[in-house]
């Protein structure tokens, strides 16, 4: 995957830039916002990685510059600032995603690979990977033939893993994308909402679909 | 330090009532000496002295007769020092000597042992010093001597002056009763505005206390005074203690923020090894190593940070039946009986990820400490302009002591020192409380039967 970071922070961009490397991507980095605008507008890009504070150019503007030429890279926003203002405005000047400092390289590496892959948005109703299906209108989900029964946040969280099949979904996406908040947890509760998920949909049968990554989150598969 | 709700407990005060008590015993003294002692003394002066004198012309009559009586009243009367009044008359009311104008006819009153109280006038033709009551009557103290052939003398004296003095010590009595009224009045007023001020700086260190906010600082109205002084002499080792407190949590702070980047080296260094048993332990202590850190961050960064930014409406009941939800199935798997109560709360204007943070860290706690079959109240009630939120659990509970400290970062009882945790959640919640302009406290758990903990919160909508 080709990555464009943008980031003033040198500590902070050696940090990623070496962790995305070492992950098998290519990294283009600009430590400040005009260098950062040229990259984005000359060349294509997988995903771009952009910090909110830059010097000589705002994070925001560099965004809404390439967002007005017609460039629709996806973009994740990294700030420093806790603040769903902050977020809002980012969104809302066409981010894709939006992460806090201090992260972990993990969650970082996880969001990116989601979003590079977000391009082929699902118009479908039903998702379906290997023998599980999951119908998004009647709220259904079967395994092979057999009917599994999910409560609504099960249902949530199993429709967010197969949206995203063979990739690691860390603890906070799903906190942000299931439950729709941005927290910390203090204990395992996330972990007690997979083990039920799993009692339902591996539990009994020949093989387990939900992986855990460890030190990073979970992970649907085929087989 | 508590405000002095009681002003009579005020020192102010107590010397304000005993130097009032001083002033007022002086003044009644005073007046009491000046006004009836004085009179009856210079009375009773003024009668001796026309007593001596009467004697002394009752022996020269006796000796002398008559003659020599009014050669001694014209002698008397023609001295310009001379101050007595006389009237020397025969039998047939003739005039014979003396320098009043007549005989005293109306106005006689009887005071005493032959006192009388007179209204003389000067004859015109007196020589003596007293010019201005010449021919205008005047009050004066008389004593009257008959002799053997019915001649008879009249001796006075003006008591105009003695009246004058009284009148005067009156009205100086009467001035300083004023004074004293208006002092006790504005020394009165001098104690309550120290004692209000006082009070003002009671009430904003109490304040600090219990909010734990350092920034705010003691109210300077002026700085002419003393109390202005110390008012700003306070603030300023306000500041002082403030920039130190800030300088050791940036420290922390640093220390943290610095150790995060090689903690996240040494965990890539442990995931290359070779697949160990201890690979997923040593992965597990940098992971809590890392959260702890981003635990620490993350609280001064919601203690630094303003209050408006990030805020907007949100429906708080929602948020906690959210965070419940969140956590029913570890309250499942413990059979807790967990009773949830909520008033409706919408409009909330807050920060929705902070708020559900605080509320989940709580039920977090409690869900820890309840054992299996316990039972946990959830209560969100909205009093007043402020929301009450409270999680009351039958757990082990903490003894009374320790719960002003279970706030502090790093804090964990002795006895909960064996579950997992990092004492640091409870301080997250504070901070974001303090963000939400509210106050957080430690009970004993109303759940009947039962030694657990009740938290509660309380939340002012921005």
């Amino acid at each position: 995957m080709k990555i464009l970071l943008i980031e003033d922070e040198p500590t902070v961009a050696r940090f990623i830039q070496k962790g995305l490397i070492e992950s098998g991507h290519s990294v283009e980095y600009a430590d400040n916002g005009k260098h950062g605008l040229s990259h984005a507008l000359t060349a294509q890009f997988d995903v771009i990685i952009l910090d909110r504070m830059l010097p000589q150019m705002d994070g925001i503007e560099v965004l809404s510059s390439y967002r007005s030429e017609g460039i629709l890279t996806p973009t994740l926003i990294l700030s420093a600032k806790n603040k769903v203002d902050d977020k809002v405005k980012g969104l809302r000047a066409g981010a894709d995603d939006y992460l806090t400092k201090p992260f972990a390289f993990e969650e970082l590496l996880a969001r990116i690979e989601i979003l590079a892959s977000r391009n082929v948005p699902t118009a479908n109703t039903k998702l379906t990977l290997g023998e599980l299906e999951l119908d998004l209108i009647n709220r259904t989900v079967t395994r092979g033939k057999e009917v599994i029964d999910l409560q609504s946040k099960e249902f949530k969280l199993l429709e967010y893993l197969m949206l995203n099949p063979g990739k690691i979904i860390t603890r906070a996406m799903l906190l942000e994308k299931v439950w729709e908040y941005n927290f910390d947890p203090q204990t395992n509760v996330i972990d007690v909402h997979i083990s039920r998920l799993r009692n339902k949909i591996d539990k009994g049968f020949s093989y387990p679909m939900i992986e855990t990554i460890r030190g990073a989150g979970y992970m649907i598969n085929k087989r | 330090m508590r405000a002095i709700t009681a002003y009579t407990k005020s020192s102010s005060f107590v010397v304000s009532f005993f130097f009032i008590f001083l002033l007022m015993l002086g003044v009644g003294f005073n007046s009491y000496t000046l006004s009836v002692a004085n009179d009856d003394l210079l009375i009773r002066e003024t009668q001796a002295a026309i007593q001596s004198d009467l004697g002394g012309f009752r022996s020269l009559y006796n000796s002398s007769g008559r003659k020599a009586v009014q050669q001694a009243v014209d002698e008397r009367v023609s001295s310009y020092a001379n101050d007595f009044l006389y009237y020397f008359k025969d039998q047939q009311d003739q005039y014979i000597a003396g320098n009043l104008a007549q005989w005293p006819k109306d106005n006689i009153a009887l005071v005493k042992n032959g006192v009388l109280d007179i209204q003389a006038t000067l004859a015109q033709n007196s020589p003596q010093k007293r010019h201005k009551s010449k021919g205008t009557e005047e009050r004066a103290i008389a004593m009257i001597i008959e002799f053997n052939n019915g001649d008879s003398l009249l001796v006075a004296r003006s008591v105009q002056d003695i009246d004058f003095a009284v009148t005067i010590a009156q009205t100086s009595s009467w001035v300083m009763i004023v004074i004293v009224f208006v002092l006790a009045i504005s020394s009165l007023g001098v104690a309550y505005y120290v004692v209000s001020r006082i009070n003002k700086i009671a009430e904003t260190a109490d304040a600090i206390i219990t909010t734990g906010n350092l920034s705010d600082r003691l109210y300077v109205e002026s700085d002419w005074d003393d109390l202005s002084k110390l008012t700003l002499v306070l603030n300023q080792l306000l500041d002082q203690i403030e920039m130190s407190v800030r300088a050791i949590t940036a420290v922390s702070d640093n220390i943290a923020h610095d150790l995060r980047t090689p903690l996240t080296r040494l965990k890539g260094h442990i995931e290359e090894l070779d697949n160990s048993n201890d690979k997923g332990r040593l992965l597990n202590e940098c992971d809590n190593i890392l959260a702890i850190f981003n635990s620490l961050l993350r609280i001064s960064d919601i203690e630094s940070s303003t209050k408006i930014s990030g805020f907007s409406p949100v429906r708080l009941d929602e948020i906690v039946e959210d965070a419940v939800d969140l956590y029913s199935p570890l309250v499942e798997a413990k059979n807790i009986t967990l009773h949830y109560e909520a008033d409706s709360i919408a409009d909330f204007i807050g920060d929705r990820d902070l708020l559900f943070q605080s509320f989940a860290n709580v039920l977090d706690n409690a869900i820890k400490f309840t054992p299996d079959n316990g039972k946990i109240d959830v209560k969100l009630k909205q009093q007043d302009r402020q929301v009450v939120f409270s999680v009351d659990d039958s757990g082990a509970g903490v003894s009374a002591a320790s719960f002003s400290k279970l706030t502090q970062r790093f804090y964990r009882e002795e006895k909960s020192r064996s579950t997992s945790g990092n004492g640091l959640g409870l301080a997250l919640v504070n901070a974001i409380v303090s963000l939400h302009n509210g106050r957080i406290w430690f009970e004993p758990s109303r759940i009947s039967n039962s030694a657990g903990l009740r938290c509660a919160f309380t939340l002012v909508s921005a």
